[in-house]
This record gives C-alpha cells, structure tokens and sequence, in this order.
C-alpha cells in the first residue's frame, strides 16, 4: 500500500509519522479508529424539524465536533414561462457557508443533482393547474462548519427539512388562477410517506481492505479514495470523488464502497425518519 | 507503460545523453512549431557545442549570427550533432543565450539589430511580419468564428447574436426611426451613433485562459481592458458593421422593434505579442462570416422570433475591411544605427520596446486610425510605417479573399 | 451589479433567440453503442506554455452540428509565492472555463459560474492523482482548460432538452478535459506515475419508435411520474454518449481512469436506470463501460504524445526517421 501522504487540501494538524500510525491502525483488521467507533457507526448527532416557523419546512442538525446547519425550505407559486428550461428551475438550492464568500459549487451541485434525479417524482408533485407550479427554494446554511467533510451533515439536514415540508393544498380548477385550503392541517407533504423520499448523500472513506463511514478529517487524509454517494429512496443516484488519498484505486474498491453504502444508507433513513416520528 | 513511474521528458532524456545541467524546463521545450524563437530557445539542447563556448556578452551576436544563418529553419544533421562533442565551458561567466536574454533583454535585442544583415531574435528581418493563418466557421454556437494564428500567437473569435426588445422594461428610450427612403441619407450618418448609444455591437478579449505566463483567469488585467477598448474603439470608429441588418421591424407597421446585439468575444489562445492585430482580424473574420437567422417581430407574444432553417440565415453585410498593423521602435543610439522599425513585435520584444506605432490600413490605400506613444519619433518614422501598413494589408486581403471567398 | 471592466451589452438587456419551432436536433452519425467517436488530439499548440494540448471530436458534415473543442495549457512546476505555506508536494489547481460563445441557448457569463467551479475542481482531483507531487516540493503547477465548443445537454435553461433523463453533457465536457490536460501535463515535461484518460459511459432509453419489451422490465414507478411512455422501453449502454442525439439518459458515468496502473482516479455517476433494482449493479456497469470508453481515449493520448515525442528527438537529431507519427487523428474502434 502506498504510504499515506499528506493530504495539502484536508490540512491536517498531524504529522507524517501520526498519519503513518492512522492508517496502519486503520487498516487492522478488524480496524481500529480514533475514536473507537465501528466502521459503520456515525458520530452522535443532535437532530430536530420544524424549528422555522415561517418556512414550509426546516431542520437543524448539530454534529458532535461542532458543525451546525439551518435548512430552510419556502415554495411560492410562479407562472409557467415559455422557455424551454422545463421543470429542472423548479427547485432552486442554495449552500451558504459561513465564512466563506462563494457559495460552495461541490455542495450545491452534489444536492442538486440528487434531488433533481429523474423519476424521484417530485417535480410532478409541483405542479398547479395548467399554468402555474411551485416554485421551492431550499436554503442551506451551514452555520458552523464541521471539521470533516460537510456533505454529509448538509444532505442529512435537508433530508429531515425537505421530509417535513408541507405545501398549501390546490382548491381551484386546474385551468383557473391557483387559489389554496387555508387549513395547514390540509396541506399536502412534499415528500409523501410511501412515495420516493429526498436523497441523502453518505461519505465513505476507504483504506486498504477497510471501509468507514461518516470519516473524521483526520480519516480522510489518510484514505485511498473518499466518495459521496447519493441514495435515493433505494437506489445509488450518484457518486463522487472527493479530495483525499493519494494516487487511484482499484475499480473493485469503488465498487465495494457503492454496494456497503447501499446497505448502510438503509438504516440512516431509518433513524432519520424516527426523528421526524419524535416530535 | 507497465512501470510504475514514467515520464515524458525530452529535457531529462538531454541531460542523460550530454551531461549538462539543465535547470528551468521550458528551456529545453521542443515544440512542434518550427518558429525561429523555439529553435534559438531550445539551443541549449541542441546547440551546446556553440552556446557553451560563449565567453561574454561581446560575442554573443556572431554566436546568434550563425545560427540565425539561413538554414536556422532546417534540423541541424546528424552529423552536426553527434560528431562535434562539447567543448568545456571556456570560462565560468558564460551564458547560453536564452539566460542572457533573461539578464540583459535590451542587450540582447541589440546586438541581434546590429549584426548584418539585421536580424531579430526570431529571426526575422525588421519589417517582415509573421505569416497569417485563418480558418473561420469552425464554432457551432456562434453565429460567425474565426481562428487566427500569427506566429505563436493564436485568437479564437466568436460573434452572437442576441435580440435588444425596445417594449421590455426600455421606458422612455423608445426611438422610432424610420427605414424608408426619406430617412436613408440620415440614416446613413447617425448610424454609427446608434450602434454606439445602443451599445449593438459588445467587444470583449478574454486573456485568462492560460495563453501566457503572465495572465491568469479572473478579472481582465488593466492590459486586456485597453487592449479590448482599442479593438471596440477600431471597430465603431470604422464604421464597418451596417445598421440596417441589425434592426427588427414590425412587418406591418416598419417600425423599429428590436435590434440584434452582436456579443464579439476574443479569446486568446497562445499568446506571443501582438495580440491587437491578431484580435483584430479574428473580429473581422468573424464578422464577415456571421449569418444570422431571419428574425420577425411578432405581435402576439410581444416578442422576436426567429425561423429555424439554415437557408433562412442572412450573412452580415460588413462594409469592407481594415487591418490593423502594430510595430515597436527601439533606438540603438545614434553611433550604431538610430532607430529601428519592428513590424509585429512578439512578446519579448514588445516587453523591450517601449516606442509603439499602429496603424489601420484601409481599402484603396487609406488609413483610417493612427496611434502612436511612447516616445518622440520622426514623422518618416510614421510614414514609414504607414507604408508597412499598406502591404500587410494587401497579405492580410488575400488571406481573406482565399478564405471567405469572393466575398468582403 | 455592472462589470465595470468588461464591456457590458445594452443596459436593458437582451434575450437569447427564440425559434418558431422547437429546437431541431441534428441528426448524429450513427453508431454501434459501444464504438467511441474519434478524437483528434494534439499537444504543444499553445508554445507559450510549458505544456499544451488541443482536444476536438471530428468536424461534422454539417457545419451546425454541434462538436466538442478545448485547449489545456500546463504551466509549471514554478515555485510557490514565498507567502504560503510549506508545502512537501506540489499544488495542483486545475481551471475549466467555458468561453462566452460555446455553449447552446444563453451565452456563458465571464466570471466562473457554480458549474465550472465544480468542473473545475473535479478536473484537478483527476489530474493530482496521476502526477508524482513528491518530486516537486514547495512548487505550484497550473491547469487551464478553454472549452471553445461543446455539445449542449449542460442543464442549462434553453438547452433545448426538455425533462426526462440526465445530462451527460457536463460528463463529456470533463472526461475530454481530463484527458486533454493529462496530454498536456506529459507535454509539459511533468513527472507522473501513469496518464489519465476520462471516459463516460451512459444508459440509453431508446425513443418510442422501436417498442420492444426489454430486458429491464416494466418497474412501477412508485412516485408514478417518469415522464415516459406507458410501454417497457430497451435500456441499452452506450459508451460515449452524444448530449446532442435525440435520445434520454437514464444515467451516467465518467471516470478518470489510468490504464496502465488499472486504477481510477475519478468517479462520477448520476441518475439510475431501473426502478426495482438497488442501481448498484447498474452503476457498476456504467462503470465499467466508462473504463472501456477511457481505455479507447487512451490509445489516443499515446499515440499523441509518442507523436510529439518522436518529433523531439528527430529535431535535435537522434532519429533520422522523417515521416514520425500520423497527424494525431487517431482511430478508435
């Protein structure tokens, strides 16, 4: 195995021989962690909805080493216009990161593109009457960011908002003006349970034989190949390389990472659904 | 390919085959171009028989002179290069000449003046300009391209039409200009104005695309912002794009609904001094193979709409042509020569240079816009150039009549 | 807010053209699904730069048909500016820009927008990856990348390719990059551990024209909303899909791939193909494919540079041969 470098962009605080150490006891089998978790156990976390009483939805998460994010989800009704644009502009996500000038394009694009996956049925769901449609505006603001990696934290949180979104029912005719139930208890989900839920995307780092998710920085810098994998309802929707490792890996490893992130995705969905259940 | 590691580098592959110690890679880069520049920038390479026996600066002019000799262009035979071995460096402060030009530019460009016959660098005599190349039509969003390449210097430009609608949100702007025969003549003198206060003709020269060392993506550099200020001054000033092709009329009415905005947009490819003219011509090129769809204004929607068929579009009627010609002046003092007239400076001499002349060439032997700056010249030294100007012109008319055809 | 640096259109703005009908797609040569397309590839068109490459799908018949066209210069290694930190390899940063006049529908903006950012920053993971940054300590090597030309299918209002499907456009215009710019990185002398070569792969949901009840069956929808035609429709893989046919998507992969080491440096899937299956078979044979697509580009990329470097060595003189290489249009089957 090449030996672990240090990754210039993660910008870890350890030395080449702390690094060397990481990874050797991070390619143990079974591997042995920093912070002794199992390679499928995520940090503790702290997760509530509906906190923004003036959105259509919201979340907020507050990751164990600090990191905090705000989602917020607000739909206003637009006039379908005659550019060919379709339905993609229906759905206009935004990623603030405190601190930062520019919006962060990695994030964006890897929540976009989960979100706006074809067939996910969610854009039909928009739809008011012939002429008009919602349009959804999810703001993701990442108030602290985490040490690690930010996708993870950021796609979980808009997970959770977009799960508790709730849009004002249609009363009128379809080729009428769009007018609305005014009784919140009417309204209608976004994502209705039963249907195809919101994407999460899931950081997955791997070492020699090992696979770990949720990784620390520290667990990046020393990975062979790090990857965000956006699941859908079942389905992979998406991967990505992110920064991190040095040199390639084998396409089995890719593979390998793909298939447990399918099966780990599994369980998050269910304790994040429990979270909704809670309040 | 199945070793771990392997690199592609001629310049290490040199080092192992002569020993020497080759220390800034670009030195040594081979290029497939057969420019006088990269054979003289490579001499380290290939020609360290001659290079390494250069003892000072006073010599350097005949070294330069012999392989400025006329078989610069040819590869050097086999013979040359394997049969003569290096000569050990005759003494420690010797320079091969691309270090001496790093150290001593002026100097450098001097002595290259002053040996006979005079030569530049590149090897080209004062008043000759690099050979033209053009290919125009090779984009497929644009509605007019051109590629130009002079020397290493290479320009893309692409030419858009977008539509200017007077009702949307214009307010009090709307001006009704007529286009039939009464108003022609008006027409005819205002309507260089109107493409200017309408701003129908947008010019922008992108340089931050990794053509040269010297600029990098982001904001344009206060030398592309003048440079493009030039080309956009140039082309109104010229009066070379007509306004009537530019408006939209309502069909019933005549009246003047919207114009087409031609977003020009230059982008540098390859750098290597005179980017004026060589952005230049890519405009001009690109604008006499511009067709646009035939466009109507429709009263339902409010809007302009275009007919999709390609038989439909509509060539630009560009009103003649006009090149641009640059040089740079430097003065080898009175005992040695004077003054000396470089046509199509590249980028080391443009970086020497500081006296600059440009001149626009029109057709039937006129000239449309001189600028000169930089220093206090001799009105022959002007004239001179003009003179310059005049036959690049006739090259650059040819190119043009090749490439576009009878057209322009 | 104006650019007050550039030279701005009319100050009311304008509109990208509006056509009577909808946008006509050209038709796209035709090809088996799992031949490539050729690729000309050229290195050192850029003399000013340390190391430069040209990358262009071949010129279509029709001068409208939509093709793809970049150039990448490398410059460095140079040394890092004495302000930043120590660094004990060398830092990569690679730039994707689209010019104003490449892509379809609206012109593209001048300062970089969110797409090319990422694109940007997938490019120089790509590339980082196969370059030796340990033997260039304390010294910075740049990547630029020019699209002057692509083929559309970026996501872009007005693209003319309306709901259904995933862009593979972006997807083409990275793995091009990747390995224009892993051409330029050997053309600039760069020590590297293996050349990368982008591929994509794409599954490809064939128009409602040939009905045919394919191997992937008739999966209900559970959100019900696929904009698709009520029969089974074949899902077949194509290795390097065109944006411009007039087909969908269903999903895609590129990868960055380094042949000689059989290692990826790159993975980028989106979509998914069928609604029952889990899609991690099916993007591990998107995967796949895009390898076997890169493999192709590969062979291209070699025979650019063993061009190149045969003309070195012929100029200074150590090969006497004088008709080296082709032009460097390589063919691909």
């Amino acid at each position: 195995m090449a030996p672990p470098q240090t990754s210039q962009q993660t910008g870890t605080p350890l030395s080449p021989a702390e690094l060397s150490y990481l990874h050797t006891s991070l390619t143990l089998t079974p591997p042995i962690r920093p912070d002794s978790r199992t390679p499928t156990q995520f940090r503790p976390l702290i997760a509530e909805s509906d906190i923004l009483p003036s959105t259509n939805g919201s979340a907020r998460m507050i990751w164990g080493d600090g990191g905090e994010c705000v989602v917020g989800v607000k739909a206003e009704v637009e006039k379908n216009s005659a550019s060919t644009g379709g339905a993609r502009d229906w759905i206009e996500i935004s990623v603030e990161v405190s601190g930062q000038r520019d919006d962060d394009a990695f994030l964006g694009m890897t929540v976009a593109e989960s979100l706006l996956v074809p067939g996910s049925g969610v854009l039909e769901r928009l739809v008011l009457g012939e002429r008009f449609h919602w349009k959804v505006f999810v703001d993701i603001l990442l108030l602290t960011p985490p040490l690690s990696h930010p996708a993870t934290l950021l796609t979980l949180t808009t997970y959770l908002a977009l799960r508790n979104t709730f849009l004002p029912r249609l009363v009128s005719e379809v080729a009428e003006d769009p007018v609305f139930d005014d009784d919140w208890d009417n309204a209608l989900a976004l994502y209705p349970i039963g249907r195809i839920p919101p994407p999460i995307t899931l950081l997955v780092v791997s070492v020699g034989e090992n696979i770990f998710f949720d990784p620390t920085r520290e667990e990046l810098a020393v990975g062979d190949v790090a990857l965000a994998v956006s699941i859908c309802g079942k389905k992979v929707v998406g991967v990505r390389t992110l920064e991190g490792g040095s040199g390639g890996v084998g396409r089995e490893v890719i593979k390998r990472v793909i298939k447990e992130s399918h099966e780990v995705a599994e369980e998050v969905f269910g304790s994040l659904n429990s979270v909704g259940e809670g309040d | 390919m199945l070793q771990r590691k392997f690199a592609i580098d001629p310049g290490k592959m040199d080092e192992e085959k002569r020993g020497i110690t080759l220390n800034i890679p670009q030195e040594v880069k081979i290029t497939f171009s057969a420019s006088p520049q990269k054979q003289q920038e490579k001499s380290p390479a290939d020609g360290s028989q001659t290079d390494t026996s250069l003892s000072s600066s006073a010599s350097l002019h005949t070294a330069t002179g012999t392989t400025n000799q006329p078989t610069f262009n040819q590869h050097p035979t086999i013979n040359e290069m394997t049969t003569v071995p290096p000569p050990p460096p005759s003494s420690p402060l010797s320079f091969p000449p691309a270090t001496f030009q790093k150290l001593a530019p002026k100097t450098f460009l001097e002595r290259h003046l002053q040996s006979t016959p005079a030569t530049r660098p590149s090897g080209r005599s004062s008043d000759a300009f690099r050979k033209p190349s053009l290919h125009t039509n090779s984009l497929s969003h644009a509605h007019g391209s051109a590629v130009i390449r002079t020397g290493d210097t290479a320009v893309v430009c692409g030419v858009r039409g977008e539509v200017l609608s007077l009702t949307a949100g214009s307010g009090g702007r709307i001006v009704v200009l007529r286009s039939g025969e009464d108003g022609r003549r008006k027409d005819e003198e205002g309507e260089g104005d109107e493409v200017r206060e309408r701003g129908l003709v947008v010019t922008n020269l992108e340089m931050g695309t990794g053509c040269s060392r010297d600029y990098h993506p982001g904001p344009p550099t206060d030398f592309a912002q003048a440079v493009t200020a030039r080309l956009h001054r140039l082309l109104l000033a010229n009066k070379l794009i007509p306004l009537r092709p530019l408006r939209i009329l309502d069909p019933n009415t005549e009246e003047v609904k919207a114009y087409w905005v031609l977003y020009i947009d230059v982008v540098v490819i390859s750098l290597d001094g005179n980017v004026l003219d060589a952005a230049w011509a890519s405009i001009l090129a690109a604008l006499h193979s511009t067709k646009l769809p035939q466009a109507y204004w429709d009263q339902d929607t409010e809007g302009v709409i275009c007919y999709p068929e390609v038989s439909r579009y509509k060539p630009l009627e560009v009103r003649g042509l006009a090149f641009t010609a640059s040089f740079a002046v430097i003065d080898l003092g009175a005992e040695k020569g004077g003054k000396v007239i470089l046509s199509d400076p590249d980028e080391f001499e443009e970086g020497v240079c500081e006296e600059r002349i440009m001149v626009c060439a029109l057709e039937g032997e006129k000239v449309g816009w001189i600028e000169k700056g930089g220093g206090i010249g001799q009105v022959a030294e002007v004239i001179e150039c003009v003179h310059r100007a005049t036959e690049r012109f006739r090259v650059w008319e040819q190119l043009f009549a090749e490439v576009l055809g009878s057209r322009g | 807010m104006t650019d007050r640096r550039r030279i701005n259109g009319p100050p009311e703005g304008t509109t990208p053209l509006e056509f009577l009908t909808g946008f006509t797609h050209q038709s796209v040569i035709k090809r088996s699904p799992t031949t490539l397309r050729k690729i000309f590839l050229k290195t050192s068109l850029t003399p000013p730069a340390t190391g430069s490459a040209f990358l262009e799908l071949p010129t279509p018949s029709s001068p409208s048909t939509p093709t793809l066209k970049l150039t990448a210069s490398v410059y460095g290694p140079r040394p890092l500016p004495s302000a930043t930190a120590f660094s004990p390899n060398a830092r990569l940063t690679a730039e994707l820009k689209f010019s104003p006049f490449s892509t379809p529908g609206r012109r593209r903006g001048y300062i970089r927008d969110g797409v090319e950012r990422d694109l940007s920053a997938q490019l120089s993971l790509a590339l980082v990856k196969s370059v030796d940054v340990g033997k260039y300590p304390k010294s910075a090597i740049d990547v630029f990348v020019s699209v002057l030309d692509c083929e559309g299918g970026l996501g872009d209002p007005g693209d003319g390719k309306g709901g259904g499907g995933v862009e593979v456009g972006l997807m083409g215009v990275l793995a091009a990059a990747i390995s224009c710019a892993s051409a330029a990185i050997a053309d600039a002398g760069i020590e590297c551990f293996d050349l990368v070569a982008g591929g994509v792969a794409g599954a490809m949901l064939e128009r409602d024209g040939d009905v045919e009840v394919g191997r992937v069956g008739e999966g209900g929808d559970s959100g019900g909303a696929r904009p698709r035609g009520e029969h089974a429709r074949k899902v077949t893989l194509v290795l390097d899909p065109s944006p411009a046919g007039d087909y969908v998507i269903l999903a895609a992969a590129a990868v960055g791939y380094m042949a000689a080491k059989d290692e990826l440096t790159l993975v980028w899937t989106k979509g998914s193909m069928s609604p029952s299956s889990d899609g991690t078979e099916e993007t591990e044979r998107l995967i796949d494919g895009a390898i076997r697509a890169a493999i192709g580009v590969r062979l291209v990329i070699n025979e650019a540079i063993k061009e190149r470097w045969l003309l070195g060595l012929n100029e200074i003189g150590l090969i006497k041969e004088k008709g080296v290489g082709g032009d460097g249009d390589t063919a691909m089957d």
